[in-house]
């Protein structure tokens, strides 16, 4: 079953290269059919524009923040990242973001300890403003955590694609 | 006359003996009796009102600074806060940037003086949480903070507030905006130029946001701060992080206590205050004194984080210094260095003609390093990073006590060519360059917590 679903992951184009990897309604489709466990596997997002995406294994995920934040953000200059075997809450900081005199704190969507740290945005922040929601080698993503099974539960409370859009454009037009 | 900018150094002084220094009330007496003070309870259970204000008595920046932080965190969700004070001299760096390139740090040690003030005044040096570039502050200066709820928040309206509660003073030097880097500069009319007199950095976390800026209002270290913003290292240093933007600055020539009135006024009226404050028992007029704010143990905790040396300067991202224009150090893959082409001054005559002089730091520990003598063609064999047992290792950056220890120990100068004597005065020379160039700031700060970043 976990395999399956680390699987269909792969297969899962990056999102910055297409829209179509965009639409949750295809992704649940291919998805739920092998769904057992309450876990759905799709990509979540919180409030506060950061978003978190669980692997197959339902354990290990990836933490960034999301496109609408890295356009609103402006030009980012540096990104402060997290020491690896940190033990976060949901809501507490994994690192920040400075942009036009600004820092703003990037927050944990979930209740996790961090495995790694994406240190390309060390020497290239600016990779968070291109390529903020690409997981990959080379992407802006920020972390790589391991969820508690606290975590897990935050994750289904978070905003789906399509929430987070609808979100999204209604803070833009209030 | 620069105000923003790069370059850091720190006051050698606990907590405690804080408390002794430099005491100065930031209100007039005649105003301090119709004004009560926030006592250790109220600052550590902090009001629920929806709009609050607070003044600092201190002119401790480490103190102010840790309040603010304190506001930020701890003030209801809903609310808007407005925090004024004013800081003793002292030179503040962005939150991601790099002491050793933004400051003159021997100038901050020994002091600046001005017609007013010959005595020579010790700069603090001090790393915000906020992000942005350099500002010199002293007494002459107020600064202003907004803390507001995230939605909705924009980033010039409290710029926007402080230009109209300086409209309202009438400024015969000059007319104020808000100018598209978010300062607040004034126009003045005699030689047609803007002078900047505010410098606004944020810092944004979960559910807040905080907008603080300076205003320069009646500075007597006007003429000394470019000075003091100005590293003797800035033509060998290339750092990650943020860079300072230098502007020409002006007093706007006001007392300090009308600007704190008038900006007040203006927070009232742009969340009219009197109309959600009717029923409430705390007024504008509450000020906090420094003895109160150092008993609540979260604002001590963050005075001691903002001293520590981890924090002033082990905070300093990634940079290189290097005498040469060169590429990247080899075999570097997980933290490259940024390539450094840009032409270098001559070295000093004293110097040997073709000395090289490499070094990378991060987080203060340093990562590579060679000293050579190009002019015995040693080339990298000589370089202090393939000794590992080298000084430069063993200590921060921030911990050195005086280059002589390093570049003694470093295999450097070739023990074939020249004598006994001019080794050791080239490797003196060298040394006394080095505690110029990067000074040492031992005891500059208090001891610290542990690392964060090894």
């Amino acid at each position: 079953m976990a395999s399956i679903a680390r699987c269909l992951r792969l297969a899962r184009p990056s999102a910055a290269l297409t829209s179509l990897a965009r639409s949750s309604v295809a992704r649940q489709s291919i998805t739920r059919p092998f769904s057992i466990s309450a876990i759905n596997l799709e990509k979540r997002y919180t409030k506060e524009h950061e978003w978190v995406d669980i692997s197959g294994d339902g354990e290990t995920a990836v933490i960034g923040i999301s496109e609408y934040a890295a356009q609103a953000l402006g030009d980012v200059v540096f990104v402060e990242l997290p020491e690896v075997g940190k033990v976060v809450k949901a809501g507490d900081p994994v690192g920040a973001v400075e942009s036009v005199k600004s820092a703003a704190d990037i927050n944990s969507p979930v209740s996790c300890k961090i495995t790694s740290v994406n240190t390309v945005l060390e020497e290239k922040p600016g990779t968070i403003n291109q390529l903020p929601e690409d997981d990959s080698r080379g992407g802006g993503w920020v972390v790589k955590v391991k969820v508690t099974p606290e975590g897990v539960q935050e994750f289904e409370s978070l905003m789906k694609e399509d929430e987070y859009a609808e979100f999204t454009a209604a803070s833009e037009e209030s | 006359m620069a105000f923003i900018t790069r370059t850091g150094r720190a006051s050698g002084c606990s907590v405690q003996s804080l408390l002794r220094r430099n005491f100065q009330p930031l209100f007039s007496p005649h105003q301090c009796q119709q004004q009560r003070s926030f006592t250790q309870r109220q600052l550590s259970k902090l009001s629920t009102n929806k709009l609050q204000i607070y003044k600092s008595t201190s002119t401790n920046p480490y103190i102010n600074l840790s309040i603010e932080d304190h506001l930020l965190r701890n003030t209801p969700l809903h609310s808007t806060v407005l925090f004024l004070y004013k800081n003793r001299p002292c030179v503040v760096i962005g939150r991601n940037q790099n002491p050793w390139l933004e400051l003159n740090l021997a100038l901050c040690q020994k002091g600046i003086t001005c017609p007013a003030k010959p005595q020579p005044q010790k700069i603090d040096i001090v790393r915000r949480r906020s992000g942005g570039g350099t500002v010199f502050h002293d007494e002459g200066n107020v600064n202003w903070t907004v803390i507001s709820p995230k939605p909705g928040w924009k980033k010039d309206k409290h710029a926007e507030m402080v230009v109209r509660a300086l409209k309202r003073l009438d400024i015969s030097k000059g007319n104020p905006r808000v100018n598209e880097r978010h300062d607040i500069v004034l126009d003045v009319d005699d030689d047609k130029s803007s002078y900047k007199i505010s410098g606004s950095a944020y810092k944004v976390i979960q559910h807040r946001a905080l907008h603080h800026g300076t205003c320069l209002l009646e500075s007597p270290y006007l003429n000394s701060i470019s000075e003091v913003l100005k590293s003797p290292a800035e033509p060998y240093i290339k750092a990650n992080g943020v860079d300072s933007v230098r502007s020409p600055v002006c007093n706007v020539g006001i007392g300090t206590e009308e600007f704190i009135d008038a900006v007040v006024d203006e927070f009232k009226f742009l969340y009219d205050w009197d109309a959600e404050n009717a029923s409430y028992k705390l007024d504008e007029n509450m000020l906090v004194h420094e003895d109160a704010a150092l008993k609540v143990e979260k604002i001590k905790k963050g005075v001691e984080e903002l001293m520590s040396d981890t924090w002033i300067y082990g905070q300093t991202p990634n940079f290189i210094f290097s005498t040469t224009p060169r590429e990247k150090p080899r075999g570097e893959e997980v933290h490259p260095c940024p390539e450094d082409l840009r032409p270098r001054p001559p070295l000093p005559s004293h110097l040997p003609p073709k000395l090289r002089i490499f070094f990378q730091f991060r987080y203060g520990k340093c990562l590579k390093a060679g000293v050579f003598n190009a002019y015995h063609n040693m080339g990298f064999n000589s370089q202090m990073g393939t000794d590992t047992d080298s000084e430069i290792f063993k200590h921060k950056l921030y911990h050195i006590r005086t280059w002589e220890d390093i570049v003694v120990s470093a295999g450097a100068l070739d023990e074939s060519c020249g004598t006994p004597e001019s080794r050791a005065r080239d490797r003196h020379n060298i040394a006394m360059w080095l505690n110029h160039l990067l000074p040492p700031v031992v005891g500059t700060a208090v001891p610290s917590p542990p690392d964060v970043y090894e």
